[in-house]
């Protein structure tokens, strides 16, 4: 790897890293999801800043090749976190879906209750 | 005195409002029994009571019991029905004036909530953000668990269902112990009735193979949207409905919740305004999608 490359590794993780701590500070995302990627990005940032650490960990579980088997573990990673994302966005359309029920029928006997007022 | 129609068939429902006009009894005990009945029968049927027309006496009645002693409601989802909504309401009431009909608006952006508003008899719900049509038949099934209701109709708002075939559906509720009756335009290969498109009809046979393999019974219309609900489908549905591809499902649901499905030859109309949501260019992506949420409603441990 040049030293331009690495350079530029280490800057776009350490972006990466700030924005979700800037993210997970400003409470824009839950706690659980600040802490899976607070950690996947400062796993991200440890591994581009110190080279050979990916080869090192590889190599203990008996990988030959390394590039692959670093990117085969990061597209894992995004799936396991794309179906968790799916899983948590059903509950909550589903809790959308009971909320909005729940308005509509609150909604209807309010309308219910004024109307039956404005007559008497 | 009682008149007792024993008539063998769904067949007959067809006809069951005109009769009832015809004799103008309140009270008049009319029987259905039986599934099966041929095109024949149910004509000779016609003419018998035609004849009997003229012998009933008027004293001594004892009950007509399906639409008195029930709260039912129609529960009739829309979104941007504005062109049909009206007729669709207005034939309800002249067909049953004594059923309630609630209109559930998923948020339409037309004119379809101004126009049941300015409809006295007819109540409307209107949901803040559109939940599709699985939600909107749940919300309606909720206001009628809620509010107690012994039969629940879905009805669609675009004209395609007729308000005059209501009785069979409920005949079919009180007769046949069923939970839940599915209008069936398949049911009789009957060419006067709209059917939809060729590539429609393939993808509804399929499905209902697929759904007769699987609950083993036989279903002939698993996507038809005009059904009928008693109070033990009510609560359940209420709780627990599809949003997806609803209508396939329920039925899937149903028998998992051990309630009874019947079917009832209905006869539909084509829908006069507005497009349906399924294209046809979209259904070899919506049978493969609908199979796939058939499948798993099926092997879904809790439905």
């Amino acid at each position: 790897m040049t030293q331009r490359a690495y350079v530029f590794l280490i800057i776009t993780a350490l972006i990466i890293f700030l924005y979700i701590l800037r993210k997970a500070l400003k409470k824009e995302i839950s706690e659980i999801d600040a802490i899976i990627w607070l950690t996947s990005s400062f796993l991200g940032l440890i591994f581009v800043s110190v080279p050979g650490s990916i080869n090192f960990l590889l190599n203990l579980t008996g990988v030959k090749y390394a590039p692959i088997a670093f990117l085969g573990l990061i597209i894992l990673f995004l799936i396991i976190q794309n179906i968790r994302l799916t899983t948590r966005l059903y509950s909550i359309q589903k809790k959308q879906i009971k909320l909005t029920q729940e308005i509509a029928l609150i909604d209807f006997n309010v309308n219910k209750i004024s109307k039956k007022a404005e007559d008497e | 005195m009682i008149l007792q129609l024993f008539v063998v068939d769904d067949y007959l429902g067809n006809y069951f409002a005109w009769i009832i006009d015809w004799v103008l009894m309140p009270n008049l005990l009319i029987k259905f029994v039986g599934n099966e009945m041929s095109r024949n029968k149910y004509s000779n049927i016609i003419s018998i009571t035609s004849k009997k027309r003229f012998e009933i006496k008027y004293d001594n009645i004892v009950n007509y019991s399906i639409v008195k002693n029930k709260k039912i409601i129609a529960i009739i989802p829309t979104y941007n029905e504005e062109l049909s909504i009206k007729k669709t309401c207005t034939d309800l009431i002249k067909h049953h004036p004594n059923i309630d009909i609630l209109v559930v608006n998923d948020s339409s952006t037309d004119n379809t909530a101004k126009i049941v508003e300015s409809m006295s008899s007819v109540k409307l719900i209107t949901s803040p953000i559109n939940l599709g049509i699985g939600g909107a038949v749940q919300l309606g099934l909720k206001f009628a668990y809620k509010n107690n209701y012994d039969v629940a109709f879905q009805f669609d708002g675009d004209g395609q269902h007729r308000a005059n075939e209501f009785d069979k559906l409920l005949n079919r509720l009180e007769d046949d112990a069923s939970d839940i009756a599915i209008g069936s335009r398949f049911m009789f290969n009957d060419k006067t009735n709209f059917r939809s498109s060729f590539l429609r009809r393939l993808g509804i046979n399929f499905f209902a193979m697929l759904i007769t393999f699987l609950i083993r019974k036989k279903i002939t219309d698993p996507t038809s949207g005009f059904r009928a609900f008693n109070k033990k489908a009510i609560a359940v549905f209420s709780k627990n409905y599809p949003f997806d591809f609803p209508e396939p499902e329920v039925i899937i649901i149903a028998k998992k919740k051990k309630l009874n499905i019947s079917e009832v030859f209905v006869k539909m109309n084509e829908r006069e305004f507005g497009v349906s949501s399924i294209s046809p260019l979209k259904s070899v992506k919506y049978m493969f999608k609908v199979t796939m949420a058939i499948l798993l409603a099926f092997f879904r441990e809790n439905v």
